[in-house]
């Protein structure tokens, strides 16, 4: 963009904001090797452990060897899509079976704790989905058993591992967004959040997230990996938390709210504005942390900054396209712009093209072929994972929550 | 596939409330939605972008379901002499329908039927030429819509109706007053067809066409824009893949009707005036209305 260009979109610009979209540089991701193919199982492959399976068959050096499921039907769906797989029904046959090196968890929560303790106590890679757990106590017990484990492990809160996130923080921790104002974040889909079943017992067994006892219902399901990533952007966490929450829409008996209300408090008087619903997608899922001179926006594959009219134009904007955002004309960043520029594919480097849990799977093989550390350890996941019961008992409770990280 | 589902089910007589069936709904709006990220051509990150990405001569190991769903596209390119191949792809490309210009060099210098080689035991599969090009586009919207019929199945939903993109239909059972589920062909009021638990296809010539006038549909035995009298296919079979995959071989290959029919499954070819031009109906399987089963 020409000095010339840019004053005439500062112009333009003034009054609203300017937007642009945070593009990273995926060829700057280091890669791994492996001196043979890591064998990987899968403990649980319902929806989660499904994807898990498709994004592990695309990591070079991975082998899908074996999974598990105490489910017939999933599991051999589960087999259908990593040939060369074998089945087990439990995780100890799994284990013992001498067939994988590495395993990833994606049981529902009330079941992590049991099977994080057998994998550490096995020697492999763990990779554990998040929220770790839906009690504090088994949280402390993961977290602890973790510090004793020998091999990588890494948990699943996508947002450390995903590329667009790593370069939004970069620009949060920088002038870009100067002083802190609050944060805000929201979970919209419209599900009813049942697997269905014909059998009683097993549409009881596959329904876990709408058990109270068993889950921590969307603040604690799904806000789990948003608060994290104020968390790590921030640098901070929350030590109180107001919940609300109703069923506005699925009027089936049900005992967890479809939509929830939270306002987590940090010591410093900010604030992160949180919303789930079962009800509504609009909008979608996505986290916004405003500043006094941009907001940056993060919505897993894409993110953007809205800079304030009065902020100062930095060097990198030069590589930038133009978008429109509703009555805000923004600008694209894109990493590595020069280079896609000549090659004419600008628009190509716009969005990830991956899932988030590709990036964190990625990570966590990184982490075992260097010997290194994950992106997202059990401990700070564990600190999520507290923020997150406390959500959904405020909400549950209707009150104000302390959020107490003692015994992590 | 990139197009619109729209999925009619009804749970009388099966054991579900409202909110199970709308989770059942949920579900194949899932499996819909995998099945695209898996087969889209569109996406980089898809499996099939990735086997047309790999170098020629290489072994792609790929799984069960992808095996089997390429399994029966090379029965169907042979029942069909190879007027159905998802290896059209290549010609696609050659002929401007993916967005590049139209190649200049446009011959291509293996026959198709023998673009790829499947490998059962290793459960892989390899591609015989750097051009050639995999593009499941005739046949994925009726592959899922049998998976869901599979899936409906097992939710013990005897009563469904559900369109991909209006071009590939499945009915399962009756309407809520016992009446078939019924399709009208557009643009052809001549052509209404009643669905049991059947499938129908449809092919249209001149669906899409490039910067030659010419349209989408290959014949990956000659290498060109297939040449044909036949404006639109309508076929019907217990397979909504099927369905589909005779529908555009019958695009190519007006003369296979007779045989696809032996193979069961009911042909209605329109002419560029939308008339009927012929038909083999009147059988076990979809029953074609005014004028044909008069």
């Amino acid at each position: 963009m020409t000095d010339v260009d840019r004053r005439t979109f500062l112009s333009s610009a003034a009054g609203s904001v300017a937007a642009m979209a945070l593009v990273p540089n995926l060829s700057a991701f280091a890669s791994y090797s492996l001196n043979a193919p890591l064998r990987v199982g899968v403990i649980g492959v319902g929806r989660q452990g499904r994807e898990i399976l498709g994004e592990l068959t695309k990591l070079p050096d991975v082998e899908v060897t074996a999974m598990c499921d105490t489910d017939a039907r999933r599991l051999a769906a589960g087999l259908r899509r990593a040939s060369g797989a074998e089945g087990f029904d439990t995780a100890d046959a799994m284990l013992s079976s001498g067939k994988v090196d590495a395993v990833a968890i994606a049981t529902s929560t009330h079941t992590h704790k049991e099977l994080a303790l057998k994998c550490f106590d096995a020697g492999v890679h763990v990779y554990l989905e998040c929220p770790l757990a839906h009690t504090l106590e088994d949280c402390i017990a993961i977290s602890e058993a973790a510090r004793n484990a020998k091999g990588v492990i890494a948990a699943g809160l996508q947002g450390r591992a995903n590329p667009v996130y790593q370069l939004a923080r970069g620009f949060y921790r920088t002038d870009s967004v100067r002083d802190p104002v609050s944060m805000r974040a929201q979970h919209n889909q419209k599900t009813n959040w049942i697997s269905p079943s014909n059998d009683s017992a097993r549409y009881q067994n596959l329904n876990w997230k709408l058990d109270p006892a068993r889950a921590n219902g969307l603040a604690g399901e799904w806000g789990t990996q948003q608060f994290d990533v104020f968390h790590w952007y921030s640098g901070k966490y929350p030590v109180k938390v107001f919940g609300t929450g109703s069923v506005r829409h699925w009027r089936d008996d049900r005992k967890v709210p479809d939509t929830v209300a939270c306002t987590l408090m940090f010591e410093d008087g900010q604030a992160i504005q949180y919303g789930a619903t079962l009800a509504n997608s609009y909008g979608g899922t996505y986290e916004v942390l405003h500043g006094s001179n941009a907001a940056i926006k993060l919505g897993w594959s894409h993110g953007w900054m809205f800079k304030e009219a009065d902020a100062p134009t930095q060097g990198w904007e030069v590589y930038a396209n133009r978008q429109q955002f509703h009555n805000d004309e923004g600008i694209t960043l894109i990493a590595g712009a020069t280079k896609l520029a000549e090659q004419g594919k600008l628009k190509d480097g716009i969005g990830l093209p991956h899932p988030g849990v590709y990036y964190a799977l990625e990570d966590w093989i990184n982490a075992i072929a260097s010997k290194g550390s994950p992106a997202c350890s059990i401990s700070e996941a564990a600190r999520a994972t507290v923020v997150g019961i406390a959500a959904n008992q405020a909400v549950m409770s209707n009150s104000v929550v302390d959020i107490d990280f003692a015994g992590l | 596939m990139g197009c619109r589902f729209e999925l009619v089910l009804d749970p009388r007589d099966a054991p579900h409330d409202r909110f199970s069936a709308e989770a059942i709904a949920d579900e194949l709006v899932e499996l819909i939605q995998d099945w695209h990220d898996r087969l889209s051509i569109f996406l980089p990150t898809s499996i099939v972008s990735r086997i047309n990405a790999s170098p020629a001569g290489v072994p792609v190991r790929i799984d069960q379901d992808l095996f089997e769903l390429l399994r029966l596209c090379q029965r169907l390119c042979n029942e069909t002499d190879g007027a159905f191949n998802i290896a059209a792809g290549t010609l696609m490309h050659a002929h401007g329908f993916r967005g590049q210009p139209i190649a200049q060099d446009r011959d291509i210098p293996v026959d198709l039927r023998h673009a790829y080689d499947l490998d059962p035991e290793a459960m892989t599969i390899t591609r015989n030429g750097e051009h050639i090009s995999l593009d499941f586009g005739a046949i994925a919207k009726g592959f899922v819509l049998d998976l869901i019929s599979h899936e409906l199945r097992m939710y013990q939903i005897k009563h469904a109706f559900i369109h991909g993109g209006s071009s590939s239909v499945l009915a399962r059972g009756t309407q809520h007053d016992s009446r078939p589920w019924r399709v009208q062909v557009s643009d052809t009021p001549d052509l209404r067809v009643n669905l049991g638990s059947t499938a129908l296809g449809i092919s249209e010539h001149q669906g899409r066409m490039n910067e030659e006038n010419r349209g989408h549909i290959m014949d990956p035995v000659s290498g060109l824009p297939a040449e044909s009298h036949a404006h639109r296919v309508v076929c019907t079979h217990p397979s909504a893949a099927i369905a589909d995959a005779y529908a555009t071989a019958l695009s190519v290959r007006p003369d296979l009707t007779d045989r696809l029919h032996e193979h069961g499954c009911s042909i209605a070819i329109l002419n560029n005036d939308a008339d009927i031009e012929s038909a083999c109906i009147r059988d076990r399987l979809g029953v074609f209305t005014n004028p044909i089963s008069n």
